[in-house]
């Protein structure tokens, strides 16, 4: 009887195996190489591999910075930005003239009476066009330019001239060309600030007016303080501050997501000049926005 | 009970890991052979790197720490199999960028635990100001089964490989990063009142410089991504 229950049992294992050997072949496989295929064609491009990767590699140097971040502005594009300044528009800076006294005197005697003869400005306005900014250089932490601007105008001038006085307007001619340097400076909010280099600049005037048939030919050169006309400018860096990355969940269909926004939050930025490209560097951190 | 003996037996051993594995990397090298084979060529042609006005280089810690943000999130592989991801990382090549998500799926219907090693092409684009991610996955290879019978691991697996493949990217959509890079400068007003020989105000008044960036280039290298950008478009606002 035993027996009999052992053979019975030994058939159904058999029956057992030849449904589930059924069931495995049944199913439709996946189509993969065989272990010797894949070890010969992995050795090949792993040879060719090489090989490329040290062409690509001595010539493109790879490691720019050793922060996470880096962006390398040419100077072309540095100088595009400054040309764009002296663009399109002729009044790029005013120069009003307030009173000022006496900028000629001159005491004289005339048939033994002395006097003094003069010449004020009364007031004026000049529109200066800024005709040209040009990037000469860019090393270490400064960039150079050179800044050329000029303007006509018209100012009132009066006069007095042997006792007697008299008003009149003239022209004025205003030129500037000098150089201006700007530290390049690194901010602790992720900007770039190009700050000034102090320093004086010499603006160049001249007119001529026939007052009281006294004829006045005036120059002058006006000592500037660069800060007086230019202040810091400051160059974001706000490399996407904020992104939303889309998270495909359980209990939606496939193509439904969660966007979750996230906030991209750069430090530790450096600036320097490299092989005349602007250089600024930072790492970042992602941190949830909620 | 001597006959479940023959399904324990083999249960869990669904598939020949190596033989999976051999594939996966010899399938990998030869992504990684062909998109550095391009690069190469490319580079004989011309081989200025960095010719770009504006040079853009992402770090490939950059990259994962965007696609850190990912562990742990989980999703349906299709509507009886759900997936976690367990770790996701980039690595760049020359050529190209390849990042491997290890999953781990559970088939509701056949009650199979599977992990899953998935391999993705990383591809950057530009849409409008977006620099956008996409992930495009090339290989799917399981690693490990923890629970299920041969038979229905096996199921699991080639219907996971064969037939989800090609949907996988509705999983992954793209990752838009706004690339809002300085696209203006503030040049700041002055007005100075200079008492000197010639008593003056000088008005500079303040502009703005609004200028665009475009993508035209984008380089993958060891370890790096290069997007290279040129002006587009510059002007100045009073």
């Amino acid at each position: 009887m035993n027996t009999l229950i052992e053979v019975k049992i030994r058939i159904c294992k058999i029956f057992i195996c030849s449904i589930c050997l059924g069931l495995f072949y049944s199913c439709s496989s996946v189509e993969l190489p065989t272990i010797e295929d894949s070890v010969s064609k992995i050795s090949m491009y792993k040879e060719k591999l090489n090989e490329v990767n040290n062409i690509i590699n001595t010539k493109s140097n790879t490691k720019f910075s050793d922060k996470e971040v880096t962006v390398l502005v040419r100077k072309e594009m540095i100088n595009a930005i400054f040309s764009s300044l002296s663009k399109d528009r002729k009044e790029d800076l005013e120069i009003i003239f307030r009173k000022t006294k006496n900028i000629i005197k001159d005491d004289v005697k005339v048939l033994g009476i002395e006097y003094t003869n003069y010449v004020d400005i009364d007031s004026g306005a000049v529109q200066l066009d800024l005709k040209s900014i040009k990037l000469i250089n860019m090393m270490k932490d400064k960039i150079s330019t050179v800044v050329e601007i000029e303007g006509n105008g018209k100012i009132a001038i009066s006069a007095k001239h042997t006792g007697i006085g008299a008003s009149v307007k003239s022209g004025i001619e205003l030129y500037l060309k000098d150089t201006i340097e700007f530290k390049v400076e690194s901010s602790k909010i992720s900007e770039i600030i190009l700050r000034p280099i102090p320093k004086k600049l010499n603006l160049k005037t001249k007119f001529s007016v026939e007052i009281l048939k006294w004829k006045v030919p005036w120059r002058e050169n006006i000592d500037l303080e660069l800060a007086d006309i230019i202040s810091p400018i400051t160059v974001p860096m706000n490399i996407s501050t904020e992104v939303s990355l889309p998270y495909p969940q359980k209990n939606k269909k496939p193509g439904e997501f969660n966007y979750i926004p996230y906030m991209l939050k750069l430090f530790d930025s450096k600036v320097s000049i490299l092989n005349e490209n602007l250089t600024w560097e930072a790492n970042f951190n992602i941190i949830n926005k909620k | 009970m001597a006959g479940c003996s023959i399904v324990e037996h083999i249960a869990g051993v669904g598939f020949d890991s190596e033989q999976f594995e051999k594939a996966r990397e010899s399938k990998i090298l030869e992504l990684q052979y062909r998109a550095a084979q391009k690069l190469e060529k490319r580079m004989q042609d011309n081989s200025q790197i960095l010719q770009s006005d504006f040079n853009l280089i992402l770090d490939d810690s950059f990259l994962n720490k965007l696609l850190d943000r990912y562990e742990n999130a989980s999703g349906l592989l299709d509507e009886s199999t759900d997936y976690i991801i367990k770790d996701i990382k980039a690595e760049l090549f020359n050529g190209s960028a390849i990042a491997s998500v290890k999953l781990s799926a559970h088939n509701e219907s056949h009650n199979v635990d599977v992990d899953l090693i998935m391999d993705c092409l990383i591809l950057i684009e530009q849409e409008k100001q977006d620099l956008v991610l996409k992930i495009e996955p090339f290989n799917i290879a399981p690693t490990t089964v923890t629970k299920g019978l041969y038979f229905a691991v096996k199921e699991t697996i080639n219907k996971i490989i064969k037939l989800n493949l090609a949907n996988l990217n509705k999983n992954l959509p793209p990752l838009k990063i706004p690339l809002n890079i300085q696209d203006k400068i503030i040049i700041p007003g002055t007005k100075s009142e200079i008492a000197s020989k010639i008593n003056l105000t000088i008005n500079n008044p303040k502009r703005l410089i609004k200028y665009n960036l475009k993508i035209i280039d984008i380089l993958f290298l060891e370890g790096q991504i290069i997007v290279g950008l040129e002006l587009d478009k510059i002007e100045v606002e009073s």
